[in-house]
């Protein structure tokens, strides 16, 4: 068979498309395979990064004392984890439109979902721990110490100042506000047993004298409801954050 | 990035005590009311009191010749009644069969008596002295100690031998109140017979009977002069 000769003007037009057309089916199928990987390594990254969290925050069951306990959830809650779930322009358009790229994304996008709430635990857990420990560090200011001269000033000194002190500090995390409201009650109970005791003491009224004593002894010994208020508090905050590591 | 060590526990569940993460019941505990000294003038009037209540014991009653006056307080969580506990205990320090033979009279204040009745948490004995153990109930300096156990449900031992509870209470507060009183352990004399006030009876019998109160030969007191 006679094969007809192109011109060759011609000739070099078609040779170009047939190379240009090559070039375009190659390169069409690097980005698609490419694609394809970046979205498998996406969901990769972020099943490896939440199993990897979850880890750490199992650290939190380790022997440690609570002052370390506190400063890894203070870290965990500090991490910044650098996972998004969009894809570059280039091949973002998979997860529309490829099921391999749809299932990579979903995946990826719980996955960062479930990081998510548990940073916002651990951040909730740490928000009450910090705040807690500034009330711990107002109520230690009340602790007597009777060897010294003229205590019983002391004391009422201390109550003082610690009302004022819960007064200005405004915590951040809505749990601790309980405990401080509790702690602010269980201050006003110290102060007026005080009161009720130096009126009766003025007074030589020993009937009020001694209810007094008694009302200012249970008025310290309440003090420990303080703690169980905050123990609630705790407990469903590291409920919560157990909840999101099963 | 989060760390990725591996954990060896990574499936031990989450710490959930509170004093795994905080002070705060530690903080609080540490801060008590330490005893009121009684102001000059409250101690003129109890005097006066207790000379008139004396006199008037001494009227009913020829044996009283002294008041020991005692206070009470409670160390840690306390959850048994505290109004039972003063009023038995006071109830016992004075009932006939007990250290009243002596010739005494024991007078509840509100702070500085003599000695301190304390009805503490189990856990909280041995902040008292090195040798106060959380089982059992103790006396350490001018404080005598009632564990909240005890007082609760008395000993094994006792329960075991047929005591009642309330007997147990005369007894735990009069042999706690007898080392205060300046008395030492005694061994049960011998089997079937009453077993003396301060013989461990909480821990064993020695086959002797249960016995709340001071035995004849026990009313003494080197803290009283008596």
């Amino acid at each position: 068979m006679k094969i007809a000769k192109l011109p060759k003007k011609t000739a070099i037009i078609v040779a170009a498309i047939v190379a240009g057309g090559l070039i375009l089916i190659g390169g069409g199928t690097i980005v698609v395979l490419n694609g394809a990987k970046e979205w498998k390594a996406k969901a990769s990254t972020s099943t490896t990064t939440l199993q990897n969290l979850k880890k750490d925050v199992k650290m939190l069951s380790d022997d440690q004392t609570p002052k370390e306990r506190r400063a890894l959830v203070n870290r965990l809650a500090a991490n910044t984890i650098p996972i998004n779930c969009e894809g570059s322009w280039w091949y973002g358009w998979q997860a529309d439109r490829l099921d391999s790229g749809r299932e990579a994304r979903k995946a990826c996008t719980s996955n960062l979902q479930k990081i998510t709430a548990l940073q916002r635990s651990l951040a909730d857990l740490h928000m009450y721990l910090h705040d807690e420990e500034k009330i711990i560090s107002i109520l230690m200011t009340l602790k007597i110490d009777s060897s010294q001269a003229g205590w019983q000033a002391n004391a009422k000194q201390a109550i003082v100042k610690a009302k004022q002190a819960t007064t200005v500090y405004t915590p951040k995390s809505a749990q601790a506000k309980k405990v401080l409201r509790d702690a602010q009650g269980k201050l006003a109970s110290l102060e007026a047993s005080w009161v009720k005791l130096d009126v009766a003491s003025e007074k030589q009224d020993k009937t009020n004298y001694m209810t007094a004593v008694s009302e200012l002894k249970q008025a310290y010994t309440e003090l420990s409801q303080i703690a169980d208020v905050s123990d609630l508090q705790l407990e469903s905050l590291v409920a919560v954050v157990a909840s999101h590591i099963k | 990035m989060v760390s990725t060590v591996m954990v060896a526990n990574s499936s031990a569940p989450l710490p959930v005590s509170p004093a795994d993460y905080s002070s705060m019941r530690e903080t609080v505990n540490a801060i008590t009311l330490p005893d009121i000294e009684q102001p000059e003038w409250l101690k003129k009037q109890l005097a006066q009191e207790a000379a008139a209540a004396s006199a008037t014991q001494r009227s009913s009653n020829p044996g009283a010749q002294q008041v020991v006056s005692y206070d009470v307080s409670t160390r840690g969580a306390v959850t048994a009644n505290l109004g039972e506990f003063k009023r038995q205990v006071h109830e016992t320090l004075n009932d006939s069969r007990g250290w009243a033979r002596l010739g005494v009279q024991f007078q509840e204040v509100a702070s500085g008596g003599r000695f301190t009745m304390v009805l503490a948490e189990a856990n909280q004995l041995p902040t008292f002295s090195p040798g106060c153990s959380a089982d059992y109930s103790c006396r350490a300096g001018r404080y005598v100690i009632i564990n909240q156990d005890r007082w609760m449900g008395a000993t094994p031992s006792w329960n075991n031998a047929g005591g009642g509870l309330r007997e147990y209470r005369h007894m735990v507060v009069n042999h706690e109140t007898g080392h205060w009183l300046g008395h030492g352990h005694t061994a049960c004399g011998g089997a079937g017979q009453p077993a003396p006030l301060m013989q461990q009876q909480s821990m064993d019998l020695q086959g002797c009977t249960f016995n709340p109160w001071p035995l004849q030969s026990e009313l003494r007191s080197s803290q009283l002069g008596l």
